[in-house]
């Protein structure tokens, strides 16, 4: 198994890792679990897109139809990946993204919240910065809304 | 601990270890492996053309090495070295070091006499004002590398193989040893040793004087000893070899004595091989017009044939001798670079756009008149008139011959070098200068090795320079850079992707290391993105707090804007992004630039030839202090986003202490105006400090020689390549 690969494996291994902790009372309550639960699956959906572009169903799945960030709404974002399935290569894939230590806050009238998370890049070099990413509380769970910027 | 698993975060669970096991075994090689199977490496400063008495310069090997390669006071501490003297011959052995008794660094003004002249001329001289010798050596011939051979060989004469010439250089007369027998027998072994006692690579190539052309820095790696290796003692035959077979000036037929050298090329006709000496003993001229170029071009494929990654072929100063003219022995033009990219792009792969002699009288000796007066038989008009901002124009020119030959998605490098010969009228252990700088004292190029875990070596420094991933500073206007283009993941907020990858580059350049993250790509290398994606532009540099300058008196160029700025601390004022569009396949071989179209300040040659411009190429964005980010350690980051667009491309940077429209220095868009010191004195050094050998005219002190280029600092990024899936293939990094 090359360095990369290790990486990997152990950034799969620590998201499902994070889903056991979560299960096993890591955070708050239900609220919580729910979150890391969709943040576990979120970065699984990313690290599945950088890896086989084709894969962008679960990702698209996370989107709420209302989604828009940096002038990118969700029909955008899905033209975008589609083209990305259909034309790119292996070796032409954007830098991994994945996100860890989701803690919710901020949840407005509307059940839109502020998702605070590690955000980490899990290539040979390891990067981390703290975002805060927007959700909807579906009721069901969370899917991402984007900040509704323009551009 | 009691811990309760609900049955659905469980299974949640469970399937995410399940399913990130199965992306793990199903990501792809390419993408994966990319970033993974770079060797860690570094950023390692060095140079690969400077002289010793062995041709046409000033010191022994050991000291140059010295100068070049140690970190104790008046030395400038380089991680690599190639020593590379002319082709041809000398009387002289750089071989035996300096007197012990050589002085050590004096302070500054020890020039007591002011300059009277437009020129530090002689009147400056040793015994009045520069107590140390000319040309910093012992001034007799008793004493030190001004030594000849034939005195100082045990056998004298009879130790000098090859046919019998007598010369002088450097004011020294006597037998000749031909440069292949000095550096296969000779300077070879010195290197080796240093190499071994300094732990550092160092080694030996050759400035061939090209047939037909001007110079080219070569070297040969095989049978040179691979440092840190002790136990076998290696050789420079081959090098020799090559020099004996293609040096214009190597006139000798012994075909290298005992050696009985054939230089005859697998792929050439030969046609032009002398039957005694084995190799085309003539260049261009009336009788014999492009047999010299004929003879390069040999040069080439000869390496590719028998050191094809273990060599390079690095044409120098390439405009100072003017455009290309088949009878005559000129300049490199476009299609030469063409040509010898074609034949061997893992050796010919890029050339000195920076020369050497920066604080030349001329700056890099570049002049409408280099040679000889005009219109005398060896007098030639530099392309382009002078260099621009201490580089000459086919890259200082934005949308000229280098971003031609990138518009056609060539390897093709940005390189610079010392060019040491001599102090002019100071000696080599003196600060001021009105010729030379020594390596590493103003220019720097700083290449990538990856080496990983293995010490440094020759083949890493060989390997990261055919890699591309190299930039250039002079005056220490930087020395860390970190630049990449990204594909932004859309799935993630642009300001956190520009946080990342920023990041990324703040560390990587404040340990010197390169970004490796999939998705990015850095100098030399090519991303490959989809047409229209986004992409993120980021670099990340160090503008150190001072540099080697001698002079601690305000920047005579920005004074003439009212900004006070020591010499020796110069700051970065801006940098640009240099875009362009690679738009068509590389031209045939031997596509011919023509015609020449004058104008004002390019006297003929390649830079008015539509075929030697990329006329997509722009600056594409500017960062200053209002828009960078300055995390207070000299560490400066900037980003932009750009769309890719339809079409292939790349980026390239340069940076420098100018603001726009400095008075004889920039114009209104930023760049380099014509490095003129000689006609008009335009620049006054008015402080008090300003020293005695400055160009004076009526009293009055002009910034020239050292002072002027240490005004005018400039560094420049080879550039990052994006190839558009669909659109015109990018060569990419080998």
């Amino acid at each position: 198994m090359n360095n990369n690969l290790a990486k990997r494996f152990k950034l799969y291994f620590s998201i499902g890792f994070l889903s056991i902790v979560a299960a096993c009372g890591g955070g708050s309550g239900n609220a919580i679990s729910a979150i890391e639960i969709f943040t576990t699956n979120l970065s699984s959906a990313m690290a599945s897109l950088a890896s086989t572009p084709s894969g962008f169903a679960g990702f698209t799945n996370l989107l709420d139809s209302t989604y828009k960030q940096d002038g990118i709404t969700n029909a955008n974002l899905v033209a975008i990946l589609t083209a990305d399935a259909a034309a790119i290569p292996a070796d032409a894939s954007f830098p991994v993204v994945s996100y860890s230590s989701p803690v919710i806050s901020n949840c407005n009238a509307a059940n839109i919240c502020d998702l605070n998370v590690i955000a980490f890049n899990a290539d040979v070099d390891y990067i981390a910065t703290n975002i805060t990413l927007k959700v909807l509380n579906t009721g069901s769970g969370y899917k991402l809304v984007g900040d509704q910027s323009a551009s | 601990m009691t811990c309760s698993f609900p049955m659905r975060q469980t299974v949640i669970s469970a399937l995410t270890l399940i399913s990130a096991t199965s992306m793990l075994l199903s990501v792809p090689t390419q993408a994966a492996e990319k970033a993974a199977t770079k060797k860690t490496g570094t950023y390692v400063s060095g140079d690969f053309h400077n002289h010793t008495t062995c041709s046409d310069g000033s010191l022994s090997i050991q000291k140059l090495v010295d100068k070049a390669t140690s970190n104790k006071t008046g030395a400038f501490n380089l991680d690599w070295f190639v020593q590379t003297d002319h082709g041809g011959n000398s009387p002289r052995n750089c071989t035996i070091s300096e007197d012990p008794f050589e002085p050590n660094t004096p302070a500054l003004g020890l020039s007591t006499t002011s300059n009277s002249g437009t020129s530090p001329a002689t009147t400056l001289s040793a015994t009045s004002v520069n107590p140390y010798p000319v040309g910093g050596q012992s001034g007799t011939l008793a004493k030190g590398p001004n030594q000849l051979w034939s005195a100082t060989l045990a056998g004298g004469v009879n130790d000098i193989k090859g046919d019998v010439l007598t010369a002088s250089q450097g004011g020294y007369s006597g037998r000749t040893m031909y440069r292949w027998q000095e550096i296969k027998e000779y300077q070879y072994k010195v290197l080796e040793t240093e190499s071994r006692n300094r732990k550092k690579p160092i080694w030996i190539g050759n400035e061939l004087n090209a047939p037909g052309h001007e110079h080219v820095q070569t070297t040969i790696l095989d049978g040179q000893a691979t440092w840190p290796s002790t136990a076998t003692t290696g050789n420079a035959t081959l090098m020799a070899q090559h020099e004996y077979c293609f040096d214009r000036n190597d006139a000798d037929t012994s075909r290298g004595a005992e050696n009985q050298w054939d230089c005859s090329v697998k792929d050439s006709t030969n046609e032009y091989l002398d039957a005694t000496a084995k190799k085309i003993k003539f260049s261009n001229s009336a009788a014999t017009p492009n047999v010299g170029h004929y003879k390069s071009v040999d040069a080439v494929k000869w390496l590719k044939e028998k050191a094809l990654n273990t060599s390079f072929y690095i044409p120098a100063h390439i405009e100072r001798a003017g455009f290309y003219q088949d009878t005559f022995n000129r300049g490199t033009d476009i299609e030469h670079f063409r040509e010898y990219n074609n034949i061997a792009p893992t050796i010919a792969y890029g050339v000195e756009f920076m020369p050497g002699h920066q604080p030349s009288g001329n700056r890099g000796e570049f002049s409408p008149t280099w040679n000889g007066a005009a219109g005398t038989l060896n007098a030639a008009a530099a392309s382009g008139g002078r260099t621009y901002g201490g580089t000459g124009g086919y890259a200082a020119s934005i949308g000229g011959v280098w971003d031609a030959l990138l518009g056609e998605g060539r390897n093709f490098w940005f390189f610079a070098s010392s060019d040491y010969h001599n102090r002019g009228i100071f000696g080599p252990d003196q600060r001021e200068s009105t010729q030379d700088f020594l390596p590493g004292e103003y220019t720097k190029m700083y290449v990538m090795a990856r080496n990983g875990a293995d010490s440094l070596s020759p083949q890493t420094i060989m390997d990261g320079l055919r890699s591309g991933n190299v930039f250039v500073a002079n005056g220490s206007l930087i020395d860390q850079l970190s630049f990449v283009v990204c594909r932004y993941n859309p799935t993630v907020p642009r300001a956190a992707f520009q946080a990342l990858i920023e990041k990324a580059a703040l560390t990587a350049a404040s340990a010197g290391k390169e970004v490796r993250i999939n998705g990015c790509a850095t100098m030399g290398e090519k991303l490959v993105a989809r047409a229209d994606t986004d992409l993120l532009v980021t670099a990340v540099m160090r503008n150190p707090k001072a540099n080697n300058s001698p002079y601690t008196f305000p920047n005579p160029s920005l004074a003439q804007i009212n900004v006070t700025q020591p010499l020796n601390a110069p700051v970065l004022d801006h940098v640009d992004v240099i875009w362009g569009q690679v738009t068509s396949k590389p031209l045939a071989t031997n596509a011919v630039v023509s015609p020449c179209v004058k104008s004002a300040y390019f006297s003929c040659g390649d830079l008015e030839s539509a075929a030697a411009k990329n006329a997509s190429t722009i600056m594409a964005k500017r960062f200053n202090s209002t828009n960078w980010k300055d995390s207070g350690n000299g560490f400066l980051t900037m980003s932009y986003k750009v769309t890719a667009g339809k079409n292939s491309q790349y980026f390239r940077l340069r940076g420098t202490n100018l603001p726009v429209s400095t008075p004889n220095e920039t114009d209104a868009n930023g760049n380099p105006l014509a490095d003129d010191t000689s006609n008009a004195n335009k620049i006054p050094c008015t402080h008090a400090s300003c020293p005695a050998h400055l160009n004076n005219a009526g009293g009055v002190k002009y910034s020239s020689y050292d002072v002027a280029a240490w005004s005018d600092l400039w560094f420049y990024s080879n550039p990052v390549f994006v190839e558009v899936i669909g659109n015109v293939t990018v060569a990419g990094a080998k």
